[in-house]
Order: structure tokens, then sequence, then C-alpha cells
């Protein structure tokens, strides 16, 4: 899509969707739309008057802070809850209200805070708090031509265990902004912003290919916790099942709403794969620990 | 009282503990309180005895010793009064009055 | 029929099925903040329309709707641990509003995005059952001394309660009302005529239903902000409906509590609204027959202000006069809830702390 006619329509309030959801976002930011150009470049535009799943509106704030330095505030219906970051941080506030958005208001799926990647139809969960090495890992993956099932959130049906696809910008962070872009220089990333409260963020634009496939749900074939550590040698170890349990229990973000179905899903998850802990010391160790991990 | 003889059982209507377990332990699901507890296999195998009958910390601690083969000691009185009073704060157990 | 699609949808939930995706936009954003989603979910579900709505709408519905089944099971969830904690104390607990809906399964829990504790415990029992929930997890929310005092010598409840561990807050009540307010609820004769109810094998109690539709008809016009208050007046429609429906003589019981619980005013204001933006089908001759009901300017002001205050605004287009009537409104709960001196110092010490905090 034209940049200028989309700029126009966000100044307005457009509605992206971004597989599973419709999300209407209005901006009257450039850097905001300019970004959502880049980023979004493969994501389709919804008919204006679509009903949404979230309305989040991404804008700049009034009064005295203007003079002093200009911020960009995200508003959701509801007081946002994190503060106000600068103007040209824009597009890390919109990430982050889709991202709140999407963990505190979707209970059709048990969420884990994890990437989920898959090669030949074989998908693997790799949870992990932020920084833990999760989006770099999915990046380098996609790279190498792996599916971009999620990056953030693995959306979990709790019944089937079937994980609905939702492809996003991946989130890299200080040093892992150079190691993806050493190791896949043909992978288009957005400008880093530098500064932020965690340091300096830089976003992978999501391929044609992941929106296409989004509709596609995947079945785990393993569970894969990553730790990068540079004094190790790569290995893959079993976890204990009880151990990946609790793990699993604490990354998944509403396995509380859940009840039974949850405690019986992530019990079903543990169960039915192998769990799996990979220490690797660089980008090349850590795909090839996958690729033996689907292999 | 030193509260030895009281007889515990399970706070909540049967049917409420799930259970799944594994070499390294184990998790409990509680319907009545909507908890999932982690516990190691020597709580575990505690929490299995009072589930299958309600009995005293006194009479658990005979059982685990005649079943274990351990002699009786301070340490497993200790070890089992905490597991006991854990049990109770989580309203897994509880004295029957 | 009223023209605003949130009532609308509300009164007649099988007119969801007619609004357009412009109309949900809005609409969505209204709700949420003010937990009303659950209702739209619930009322689609039973109008059978779910299926022809927007597919983010549905997505969403289901979504609230898994919460509310959620709630359900965490409301009886905290009384059984709330009954676990205080079973070494001598007293009755009296589950009230979220807790008592979902413990005798009333239709109005279903649908309702509340998970908040509140429990009524004879005024002289109040130090064991806090002290024996501190023991179980419940610790005060840390308050500055002003507000501790405030809550002790003036309010009808201890400061809320939150767990250590789970993410709960429970409000412990001795009566239903401030101390410090003008109308004064018969509290022992709440307590004497609370009916029994069994959470799990434990023996509890919670309100009589006349009582019930008392206290959510106190919280709404009494109490806090109007703001949200919509939410509140539906589950007043709700209960008042269920109750009738079962119970013949309902209305008159409830014109003869309200009498005894000094609650004519707020009842009526109430059943009024419930009445006009709702529907609720209030028997001819009930309104009349309370006492005390309010007089003519304050009826006026009240139904010139409070629809307003009552029925959310779009976010990006709120009508003049909202703001202006949900101020108004604030001041008057206040005012209803405290003697006017009093009211004075604690609007002005509150001021004095916001400002400290802003220049902080």
């Amino acid at each position: 899509m034209d940049p200028v006619a989309l700029s126009r329509r966000l100044a307005a309030g457009a509605v992206l969707s971004v597989p599973p959801f419709a999300v209407r976002l209005q901006t009257p930011l450039h850097v905001l739309q300019r970004s959502l150009h880049m980023l979004y470049g493969e994501f389709d535009l919804l008919d204006d008057g679509e009903a949404p799943d979230f309305v989040i509106r991404v804008s700049g704030t009034g009064g005295l802070h203007r003079f002093m330095r200009r911020q960009a505030m995200a508003f959701i219906d509801t007081p946002p809850p994190y503060t106000p970051l600068p103007e040209r941080m824009a597009p890390i506030m919109f990430e982050q209200a889709l991202n709140w958005c999407v963990a505190t208001r979707t209970l059709t799926h048990l969420i884990l805070h994890a990437a989920v990647v898959a090669k030949n139809g074989r998908a693997v969960i790799v949870p992990g708090q932020s920084g833990q090495g999760k989006s770099t890992l999915c990046a380098a993956l996609v790279a190498r031509g792996w599916r971009h099932v999620s990056d953030e959130f693995a959306l979990m049906d709790p019944s089937t265990l079937a994980i609905t696809a939702h492809p996003r910008p991946i989130s890299l962070k200080n040093r892992s902004l150079e190691v993806v872009a050493a190791w896949a220089p043909e992978m288009a990333q957005s400008p880093a912003y530098e500064g932020t409260p965690k340091g300096t963020i830089g976003y992978v634009r999501p391929s044609r290919a992941a929106v296409e496939s989004a509709p596609e749900p995947v079945t785990p074939v393993a569970v894969v916790f990553p730790r990068f550590d540079p004094a190790q040698a790569p290995a893959l170890d079993a976890m204990g099942k009880a151990a990946a349990f609790i793990a699993l229990t604490a990354c998944s973000v509403n396995y509380r709403e859940f009840g039974q179905a949850g405690f019986d899903a992530i019990g079903r998850l543990v169960d039915g794969n192998p769990v799996l802990g990979a220490t690797y010391p660089d980008t090349g160790s850590a795909v090839a620990l996958l690729e033996q991990v689907v292999g | 009282m030193d509260g030895t003889s009281d007889i515990f059982r399970l706070a909540a209507p049967s049917g409420s503990l799930h259970w799944r377990e594994w070499d390294d332990g184990c998790v409990i699901f509680n319907r009545t309180t909507g908890e999932t507890h982690y516990l190691d296999d020597f709580t575990a195998y505690l929490l299995r005895l009072v589930e299958a009958a309600p009995r005293s910390q006194d009479a658990l601690t005979g059982t685990v010793c005649a079943e274990l083969g351990r002699e009786r000691s301070a340490t497993l009185e200790a070890q089992i009064a905490r597991a006991l009073r854990n049990f109770e704060t989580l309203a897994v157990l509880e004295r029957a009055r | 029929m009223t023209p605003d699609p949130l009532l609308r949808s509300l009164r007649d939930p099988a007119s969801m099925a007619t609004l357009t995706a412009a109309d949900w936009t809005g609409m969505m954003q209204r709700v949420r903040p003010r937990a009303l989603l659950g209702k739209l979910a619930r009322g689609a579900a039973e109008a059978g329309v779910t299926g022809v709505l927007p597919a983010a709408v549905q997505r969403q519905f289901a979504s609230v709707d898994r919460l509310c089944a959620y709630n359900d099971e965490h409301l009886k969830a905290e009384a059984f641990l709330v009954l676990h904690a205080l079973r070494e104390v001598e007293t009755p607990v009296v589950f009230l509003k979220g807790a008592a809906y979902a413990l005798l399964g009333l239709q109005v829990a279903r649908g309702r995005v509340s998970s908040d504790v509140d429990i009524l415990v004879p005024r002289d029992r109040l130090p064991a059952v806090e002290s024996a929930l501190g023991g179980a997890g419940w610790l005060g929310v840390k308050l500055d001394a002003y507000d501790q005092r405030y809550y002790r010598e003036w309010m009808h409840e201890l400061p809320p309660l939150q767990h250590q561990h789970r993410a709960t807050t429970m409000d412990v009540h001795h009566t239903i009302l401030p101390l410090s307010g003008r109308i004064r609820p018969d509290a022992q004769a709440l307590l004497r005529d609370a009916v029994p109810v069994e959470v799990m094998g434990r023996a509890a109690f919670v309100l009589q239903p006349a009582d019930m539709v008392i206290h959510a008809a106190l919280h709404l016009f009494q109490d806090g902000d109007l703001a949200e208050r919509l939410r509140e007046l539906v589950d007043l429609h709700e209960l008042a409906g269920e109750f009738a429906a079962s119970d013949t003589a309902f209305w008159d019981t409830l014109a003869e509590r309200s009498r005894l619980h000094q609650a004519g005013r707020p009842l009526y204001y109430a059943f009024h609204f419930a009445r006009r933006l709702l529907g609720t089908p209030v028997p001819d001759g009930f309104l009349g027959g309370l006492s005390p009901r309010p007089g003519p300017i304050s009826m006026a002001l009240m139904d010139t202000l409070a629809p307003a205050a009552i029925v959310p605004s779009h976010p990006d287009r709120v009508p003049p006069g909202a703001a202006l009537a949900r101020l108004l409104l604030f001041i008057r709960s206040h005012w209803l809830r405290m003697p006017p001196l009093l009211l004075a110092r604690h609007l002005a010490i509150k001021a004095w702390d916001a400002l400290r905090r802003r220049l902080g």
C-alpha cells in the first residue's frame, strides 16, 4: 500500500489484520505511520468500518510536556498501564499496547510467553521472558527458512494443544540487534530506537509467508528452553517434567483463568512432548540444536 | 495441647485434588481453591496417606516409619509437622473437630 | 425503544444482530472499562445471535465468557478460603454482592466481571476476624495514618485486605453503609435475617433477597462515583427480576425492609432509573409506596444529571454535561456519607495529599 494513503487512513483510524486479531489503530504521528508501513507492510488492511478486537490510539501528549520533550502515549479504552515514551519511540508504544491487549484480553487461548517456530510442519515452543534469547533464536531460525509462527505469545488451544499463529515484528534488544544483523543481513530491520527503558530496541519485519500461513495452526512436537552461555559447549538436556510444568505455568499469562483445563493442558503438553534445555554459545550452534530437535 | 493427636483430613470435598506425578516431583491442582501446588516426593507421599484415610500427626508418623523402615526421630517429626501445617495454610488439609 | 445502542443491547440482546461494525467499535470501547462486556456476551448467547456478530466481537465475547466463568469459580474458591481461615473464630460470615450471587447461582452472577470479595460480620467480631484473616495471608493494603483512621472511625468496613500470595482483595464490613452517613441500615436485622448457604460443606450466610437488593441500591446511589454504575444498575435489574419471579410478595417485602433500613430514597432512585433505562418491570405503586421519597427538586436534579453519569459515554465523545454531572454526583455521594464538617475536612486532607504527591 502507498505510504501516503496509509498515513491518511491511520490518521483517521485504520483496521489492521494482525492474525488472529483485528486491530484498530488511530495515530497522527508520522513516525508511527512510517514504521507501520515498514513493519506491517505484509499485513492486510481491513475495511475501516470493520469491528476490531482492540482499539488503540497513539498520540502526542498534550500540555506542558509538549514543549519540554515531545512524547507519545498509547490509549486503549482503559487507562494504559505504562508511562509515555519520547515521540520518536511511538512504534514501541504501539507494540507494547498491542502486547498488553493480547495478554490481558485473550482467553480464547492459553497464552505462554514463548516464541513458536516450525520446520516442515514440526513446531517447537521456545518459552522465556524477554531478554532470555527466545526472540533472537526466533529471528535466527526464521532467517534459515523456519516458519515464523509467533515471536512473543504462543496462543494454545487448551483442549487440542494446537497453536494459533500470531506473527508480529520480532522485537530485538541491544546486542541481539547486531547478532541478527550479522547472521542474516538480508532480513529487514526497523531503525534501532536507542535510550528506551530496556536499552536499544529494534524490530524484524515479518515476511509475507509468515502472514499468509497465519490461518494454519501448528501442533508442537517439543518445548525448548533456551540458554545462551558463551562459556558452554552446545548441549540439549532433558528437563524434569515437574520442573518443566512449573516453568511453563510461570511463563503463562493466563494459566489461572483456565482452572483445571489449564492444569490438564500444560500436563498433557509436558507429558506428550520432549521438554529440553538448549545451552548454546552462539547463534550457529543454537540453530543447529533446534534443527536436531525437529530432525 | 501439642496438636499431634488432632485428626487431619482433606479440607475440600473428595475429588477436588487432581494429581500429576513425574520422576522429579508432582503437581496437584486443587479445584476447590483453584490453586496449583508443587510437591516433592515425600510431601506428596504424606498427602496420599491422609487422602487415603484421615489420621493424626502421630499416626501418620507411625505409618511412615513402618512403610519406609525409618526410625522415629525429632527431625522426621518436625518434617511431617511442617508439611501438615503448610497443607493446612493452603486449605488442602484441615483438623477434624 | 431507546436510541442508545448500548441500552438497547442490554434491554433487547437480539437487537445486537442489527448493529453495524461502526456501532461495535464504539460499543466495545464503552463497555470494556465498565465491565459490561460479559453481560452483552451472555445476552447475545441467550438470544442466539452470537453467530451472526462480527468475528472480532465473537472472539472478545468468547474471552469474556471464560473470564466470567473463572470469576465465578474464583469467588466460590475465595468464599471457601475465607471460611477455612475463619474456622477457629466463633462468628457468622455473611457473603455480600458478587460472592453471594455466585454461591447462590443467581442469574445476575452470569456474565458478571467482578471478582472482589465482600463479607459482613458482627462488629464485635471484627478484631478476631481481622487477626484470623491476617494469619491466613490477608493483609491490610498499606494506607497512611489518616486513611487508616478514617476507615476505622467512619467507614463500614476494615481497610481493604489483600492476599499476600493471591491477587485478591477483600472488604470486611460490619454494616452496609458508612457509620458517618445519615442513612443507618439496621445491621442487626441484616445479620439476624440472613439466609444460610453451604460453601463446599461449610456453613455461611447471604443476605435475604430484599436486603440483597437494598444493599445493591445503596451501593449504586450512595457509594463512590457513579461513572461505572450502569453495571450495578444491571445487577439490580436482574436481581429484582429473578426474586420477583419466584416470590410474589417480593416487592412488598422490599418496601417493608426499606423502611427498616431507612433506604426509601436510594431504592426510589435505583428503581426509577432501572425502569427508565433498562425497562425493569417495577409494579405500579411500588415507588409511590416508598418512604422517605426524594422531593421534587432532588428528583428533577437527579433526572437531569444521573442518566448522563450512569450510561458510559464514548471515550472520544464525552457529552459536555457528563463530566460535570459525575462531579456533582460524586460530591453528593460523599455528602450523603458524611456530616458536612467531616466532609470538608476529608476533602481538604485528600486534596492536600494529592498536591503533595504531585509536588513530591
